[in-house]
């Protein structure tokens, strides 16, 4: 009876313990980082579900066409424009520019707080993938960024003064490869993805401790399986992660879009074998960085359609979750976000000529068309891909999933060549692209509204020049879109009908962002053209050739 | 000593007053016209230039198109591919010390190539 008792006691009290550690844990995750603020910005897609959709009603669709501008900031940095979506967090942003210059400004004024500008290795103007970045990250009482120099870096929040750096890779040595994406916050560790793809390195996903920037795991997105990589092509198989991942508190989980392998297009033997992981998403367990699934959109990729370029969101129907992605060739695919299984797959691009199509069940390409050594090739979608990292914005009031779609194919001639004479500001593409029109006629860009599992299409605006950045939905039926010449756009996220616009001078490539400080709505779109991406754009509008760069923050507010 | 003198001021004041005659003496170390050294420039422009820079022999991209340029000089071609060029908001990195000289003058011969019609 006694020892019924104490063990009864004992199992008691290992469960009382096993909860109270369950819920510190759960604590210290949430204090981490909280996406239940509408005043607020706290990451890159606002909020864990990537959805860009905020729950701010003062600006309404009657009174947008009121939006006048507060304030504008400068970085003084216009080298590849500023392709940032800005962090805001009670009353303050946290934005970064070109060169890796990090600013905290007062969010009702523009005044700068403090700011950081690191001392970047010479490498820095060799390489390809710079000077850009798209964001930074905060929690922690710390705001952490990745540099195009390759370091990890994290800065005192309130003082901007520098806490730890790690450096995470030598571009020197890895073809170039750095970091221009925000990390991802994942309880208290941080996880970074670097460039790659287009590079001969071998790339690999990071994850630090965040109060001390050491590095705990380093995941290995070209498997280490001579049937993914025959012969030595892992060596310089490409890979990494370039975009921000996505964090999922519910199943303690990142996800990563992981880059295309290396030669982008294979003459012919460059790289034998499926080439895991890369053109797919992988799901790591934060404090491991072990996988827990994967899945390969694009096996032996020969069209450079990396998954890194597609957000994750996360939808829930029927008490269902399902994570949303969308992969450069044109095809969505949704997994469970329990499990990671395929549930479907469906077309984003009108034009998809590489495939016959994809099984929605199995995610099987059909009839895949590789282009050939010798051949003039022609595919569509365009390595650009039918969306490029623009992120779009879900609104739950419409149940719409929001994006800016490309119809542009190209015509492929393929190079042999070898990783080592690529110079390090040069790019292993293995051949060139040049952008063409789709079959039907000209090249074209649409604004789509479509159910983000079934894709069905609920409107479109068609556009010529296609819009790239990234889009806005608020709960008041407003979807914010900035286009490529500067023109700033407010619409009804049922119609599509045009309710403002507004000149900002030069292109939006980065994500306009919502936010409220002493009860008043904000609109802040980032201006300013660049990225790599719309070199290949020039091709077919000529005009972008000659359009301005810049750098500016623009923020809007009523009365 | 006068005559030593004046001699030494004009042959100063003929370098300050022409400083490029030094290098403007210096002969490309390749046959320009030649169409293997064009083919190879082409190689090396289609491998190293054009993705998301120049496009596939010279066709724009974010950088103008370099076919048809009477205009540019083959010192000109030859500078700006060693030193790279930066133009408001737009930068082209240096590819001196990334790839060699000759391989410079080859990419400089193909592109004054592209003079010509394609």
């Amino acid at each position: 009876m006694k020892t019924c008792i104490l063990s009864t006691l004992n199992s008691a009290a290992l469960s009382l313990a096993l909860v109270a550690g369950t819920v510190s844990i759960a604590v210290a995750q949430t204090d981490a980082l909280r996406d239940d603020n509408p005043n607020n910005w706290p990451m890159y897609n606002r909020s864990f579900d990537s959805s860009r959709y905020s729950p701010l009603k003062e600006i309404t669709k009657d009174n947008v066409k009121n939006l006048h501008v507060a304030w504008i900031h400068q970085p003084g940095a216009i080298l590849q424009g500023l392709l940032e979506t800005p962090l805001v967090i009670d009353g303050v942003i946290y934005s970064i520019a070109s060169y890796d210059r990090v600013f905290a400004l007062n969010a009702a004024t523009g005044e700068e707080i403090w700011h950081y500008f690191p001392k970047l290795d010479d490498v820095a103007n060799e390489i390809f993938f710079a000077p850009y970045s798209r964001g930074v990250a905060v929690a922690h009482g710390r705001v952490y960024i990745g540099t195009i120099d390759g370091r990890a870096i994290a800065l005192d929040q309130k003082t901007g003064k520098e806490l730890w750096q790690t450096k995470l890779t030598d571009p020197r040595k890895c073809a170039g490869c750095n970091f221009t994406s925000p990390p991802t916050v994942a309880g208290n560790l941080l996880t970074y993805g670097p460039t790659g793809g287009d590079i001969g390195d071998q790339g690999k996903i990071y994850g630090l401790d965040a109060a001390t920037g050491k590095l705990v795991w380093a995941f290995e997105t070209l498997r280490d399986d001579p049937k993914s990589w025959g012969g030595d092509s892992r060596r310089t198989g490409g890979g990494g992660a370039w975009m921000t991942g996505a964090y999922d508190p519910k199943t303690d989980t990142v996800l990563y879009g992981t880059s295309n392998p290396a030669p982008d297009f294979d003459w012919g033997g460059a790289r034998p074998g499926d080439n895991l992981y890369t053109s797919g998403v992988v799901a790591l367990d934060p404090k491991t960085g072990k996988p827990k699934w994967h899945f390969q959109e694009v096996p032996h990729d020969d069209w450079d359609f990396d998954g890194a370029a597609g957000e994750f969101l996360f939808v829930e129907k029927d008490g269902k979750r399902s994570i949303v992605h969308s992969n450069k060739g044109g095809y969505v695919y949704v997994y469970d976000a329990e499990s990671g299984a395929l549930q479907n797959a469906w077309p984003l691009a009108d034009n998809i000529t590489w495939l016959d199509g994809v099984d929605p069940k199995t995610g099987e390409l059909k009839n895949r068309k590789a282009p050939k050594f010798g051949e003039k090739s022609y595919a569509c979608p365009w390595i650009v891909g039918a969306k490029s990292w623009n992120t779009g914005s879900y609104s739950p009031d419409t149940g719409l999933w929001y994006q800016n779609v490309m119809e542009v194919c190209n015509i492929v001639e393929m190079d042999k060549s070898a990783p080592e004479s690529i110079p390090l500001s040069a790019l292993w593409f293995g051949g060139t692209p040049t952008a063409a029109n789709p079959p039907g006629g000209p090249a074209y860009g649409h604004l789509d509204a479509r159910d983000p599992l079934t894709g069905q299409r609920k409107w479109q605006i068609r556009t010529g020049m296609p819009m790239m950045g990234s889009l806005l939905t608020t709960a008041s039926g407003l979807l914010f879109a900035g286009d490529l010449k500067g023109w700033a756009h407010a619409y009804d996220a049922k119609t599509g009908e045009e309710l403002w616009k507004f000149n900002l001078g030069s292109g939006t490539r980065g994500g306009p962002v919502t936010y409220a400080v002493n009860g008043k709505q904000y609109i802040i779109f980032p201006s300013g053209l660049g990225s790599a991406a719309i070199s290949l754009v020039a091709q077919i509008w000529p005009e972008l050739t000659e359009y301005p760069a810049g750098a500016a923050l623009v923020a809007f507010t009523l009365n | 000593m006068w005559r030593y003198l004046a001699l030494v001021i004009v042959l100063a004041s003929t370098v300050t007053l022409w400083p490029g005659i030094a290098a403007r003496g210096e002969e490309p170390p390749i046959d320009l016209n030649d169409p293997a050294q064009v083919a190879e420039g082409q190689t090396t422009f289609n491998r190293t230039c054009t993705g998301y820079c120049h496009g596939r022999d010279g066709l724009q991209g974010r950088a103008p198109s370099l076919r048809g340029r009477e205009d540019l000089s083959s010192e000109q071609i030859h500078t700006t591919i060693s030193n790279g060029r930066r133009s408001a908001g737009k930068v082209m990195p240096a590819w001196k010390g990334q790839l060699d000289d000759q391989k410079i003058w080859q990419l400089t011969a193909f592109i004054l190539s592209l003079r010509e019609p394609h």
